[in-house]
């Protein structure tokens, strides 16, 4: 996976490289506006994580130019500017995704992984993985032949992670996704709901789906 | 600080003394010019009078009846009053009834009160009178009415009474009306205050145009104030420089940590330790977080993210998230929802704070207790009430666990930050929504956050 970084810090840059190294992939570092403009019109990436503010060209006019020229690489805004209306106006601009600075290293790897794989067609109404299948239309949710019972949260939660199956999600990711709300409720709090998913999904005998990532958070797959 | 009522007010009092001095003024006014006007007629009635009686005496007494019919012929006004009297009191001429019980001389008119005859009856006069010997013994007596005297006092009197009340009414409603200028003044100066005293440091006192004693004063305060800002700010902005600066080398130390960690197989005592200082940078993390998101809160003035907000969705969504995780702890989660007019407010914010409250009654409450979260209507709004079967907090230290790391447990056992409550006691503040921390019927705590309709009528 090719990633290309337009980050003016470097020791940030450092960071970001480091982790994205460790994780395999292919990384790309542009230090100012103008760099990451040309760098990103004139190669082919996965995934572009943009720093919000560059010296020489602001990271969100850089976006406009990008998706203004046709290239639609999803990319990940970082930002040391956490009000909502900056989130709106990165997302608004192009964004695929934002992200708080300072952030885990591990978080952004992990969003930069989900970005890369594009989610399955959002016009699916069944979502499957192994013998698991939610059916959105009539909100039922079948492992096999057993028929799972899931309250409206449950099922919203499992959309999530079938849409991201086999990728790994993050705390962050499912509180913000989920219930849509833009705090830290403290880590535990996600776990709780997540581990009442997991006993209804996963029963004794079955092959298990959901598993804990240490220090990442969640991946929804059939082997370990 | 209670209201002042009118009466009660410096200026309306002095407005009472200002009135009884002219009241005064007004009085003695009349008096003197009752007095010289007074003084003026009748001296000019005794020179007249006395004149007459010169000019009688000195002339022939047989002509007198004549002269006296004529006079009384001419005088249309029924003012004039003659006699001629012979020594044995009989009355030779003249209109007056009798002689007279006393006789002043020309030196000294009197006023008498004597009974006329008009030629159609007699009446009784109040009359200015001299007399003096003819030169034949008889005794002549010239009087004049002083009704025109009369006259004038009641105009004087009528004058005083009109120029008196209407004055002293005048002064009352001018009282009235200066005093409620002055309380209207008093009155932006106790609001202002109030506010600033909820922690509002930049409110200030308002200064008109006019620059009158008030304003100089308001301008001293103001410049209080700022200074008291100015400190107020360099102490929270000290703490938020050091959490900004922490925030940075600690992330850094964090993901150094991680991934030297990932470096390292086996599991020994090496990377358990290193799990321990991952667990450790987390909680100063989480710390830090909690303080620069108080700041923020607290900074943002402007309330760029407000909108119309149903609280009914607020409290559901809470209900849910913590509905798992209070069964996980085996606490009885109880949730009452009427419906709720919407409010101004950062829904963001909202969930925070109440995620905040509910998260501190279930980490607070032992399993087998109980946690109640309500959604209440009220006439000007709306009442979210977060209880719990806890041990509540002693009501000498409600006020302090709003402030920032204040915590019940000194020694610090329980997980947190001693931040949560801070940043709900801002978020309300932003909000102008009034929290109440009070012990619950069932024994624990009973937190309320008032979300008024609305919220800024107080402080604009």
């Amino acid at each position: 996976m090719k990633v290309l970084v337009v980050e003016d810090d470097a020791e940030t840059a450092e960071e970001i490289v480091d982790e994205f190294s460790a994780a395999g992939f292919d990384v790309v570092r542009a230090a100012s506006g103008p760099d990451g403009l040309a760098k990103a019109q004139t190669q082919v990436f996965d995934v572009i994580t943009l720093d919000r503010l560059l010296p020489g060209l602001d990271g969100l006019s850089l976006l406009e130019i990008l998706r203004g020229g046709g290239v639609d690489t999803p990319v990940l805004v970082l930002s040391a500017l956490s009000s909502v209306d900056e989130r709106i106006r990165g997302l608004r601009a192009g964004g695929d995704d934002y992200l708080v600075k300072p952030f885990s290293p591990a978080e952004l790897r992990t969003r930069v992984e989900v970005l890369a794989r594009r989610s399955p067609d959002p016009r699916l109404t069944i979502l499957r993985l192994h013998d698991l299948e939610l059916d959105l239309l009539t909100r039922t949710v079948r492992r096999g032949s057993r028929e799972v019972d899931l309250v409206p949260r449950e099922i919203k939660l499992l959309e999530y992670m079938l849409r991201h199956a086999n990728q790994v999600v993050t705390r962050a990711m499912l509180f913000e996704q989920v219930w849509h709300y833009r705090f830290d409720p403290g880590t535990n709090l996600v776990d709780v709901h997540l581990g009442r998913l997991r006993r209804k999904i996963d029963q004794p005998g079955e092959v298990p789906l959901i598993h804990t990532v240490r220090g990442r958070g969640f991946v929804l797959r059939a082997q370990n | 600080m209670h209201k002042i009522r009118i009466l009660e007010t410096a200026s309306f009092r002095r407005t009472i003394g200002a009135a009884a001095i002219l009241a005064v003024a007004l009085l003695s006014m009349a008096g003197f010019l009752y007095r010289e006007t007074v003084g003026y007629l009748t001296r000019q009635i005794d020179d007249a009078l006395i004149a007459d009686a010169r000019s009688f005496a000195n002339s022939d007494p047989a002509s007198l009846p004549a002269r006296i019919q004529k006079a009384l012929a001419d005088d249309r006004r029924r003012e004039k009053a003659f006699g001629i009297f012979a020594i044995d009191r009989t009355r030779l001429a003249g209109n007056m009834a009798a002689l007279p019980p006393i006789l002043p001389g020309l030196d000294n008119p009197q006023t008498l009160t004597l009974s006329l005859n008009d030629g159609e009856g007699s009446t009784s006069e109040h009359v200015r009178i001299v007399s003096t010997s003819l030169k034949n013994g008889n005794l002549l007596v010239l009087g004049h009415a002083t009704e025109s005297v009369d006259e004038i006092r009641e105009i004087i009197v009528r004058a005083l009474l009109l120029a008196v009340f209407p004055a002293l009414a005048i002064s009352l409603i001018g009282g009235v009306v200066m005093s409620q200028a002055m309380l209207r003044r008093v009155e932006a100066v106790r609001r202002a205050c109030s506010s600033i005293m909820q922690g509002h440091f930049d409110r200030r006192l308002p200064v008109h145009k006019r620059q009158d004693e008030f304003d100089k004063l308001s301008v001293i305060v103001n410049a209080m104030l700022d200074e008291i800002e100015r400190l107020v700010g360099d102490v929270k902005g000290a703490g938020d420089a050091i959490a900004h600066d922490l925030r940075t080398p600690l992330t850094r130390l964090r993901s150094r940590l991680e991934r030297s960690m990932r470096a390292i197989s086996d599991d020994g005592p090496v990377k358990e330790a290193m799990q321990k200082s991952l667990g450790d940078i987390d909680q100063l993390l989480a710390t830090i977080a909690a303080l620069m998101r108080i700041a923020e809160v607290e900074q943002s003035r402007r309330r760029e993210n407000f909108s119309k907000v149903d609280l009914g969705e607020i409290v559901t969504a809470l209900a849910e998230f913590y509905q798992p995780i209070a069964e996980e702890r085996g606490l009885d989660f109880v949730v009452a929802c009427q419906p709720a007019a919407l409010v101004d407010a950062d829904g963001d914010l909202l969930f925070e704070a109440l995620a905040n409250l509910v998260d501190n009654a279930v980490k607070f409450t032992p399993a087998g207790g109980r946690v109640g979260l309500e959604l209440v209507a009220a006439p000007t709004g709306s009442i979210v009430r977060v209880w719990d079967t806890g041990s509540g907090i002693p009501a000498e230290e409600r006020g302090n666990v709003l402030r920032r790391f204040y915590r019940l447990d000194p020694s610090r056992q329980t997980p947190g930050t001693g931040l949560g409550l801070s940043l709900v006691s801002a978020i309300a503040r932003l909000h102008q929504f009034p929290l109440s921390l009070r012990d619950s019927d069932s024994g624990g705590l009973n937190v309320e956050l008032f979300c008024q309709v609305d919220g800024d009528a107080e402080v604009a």
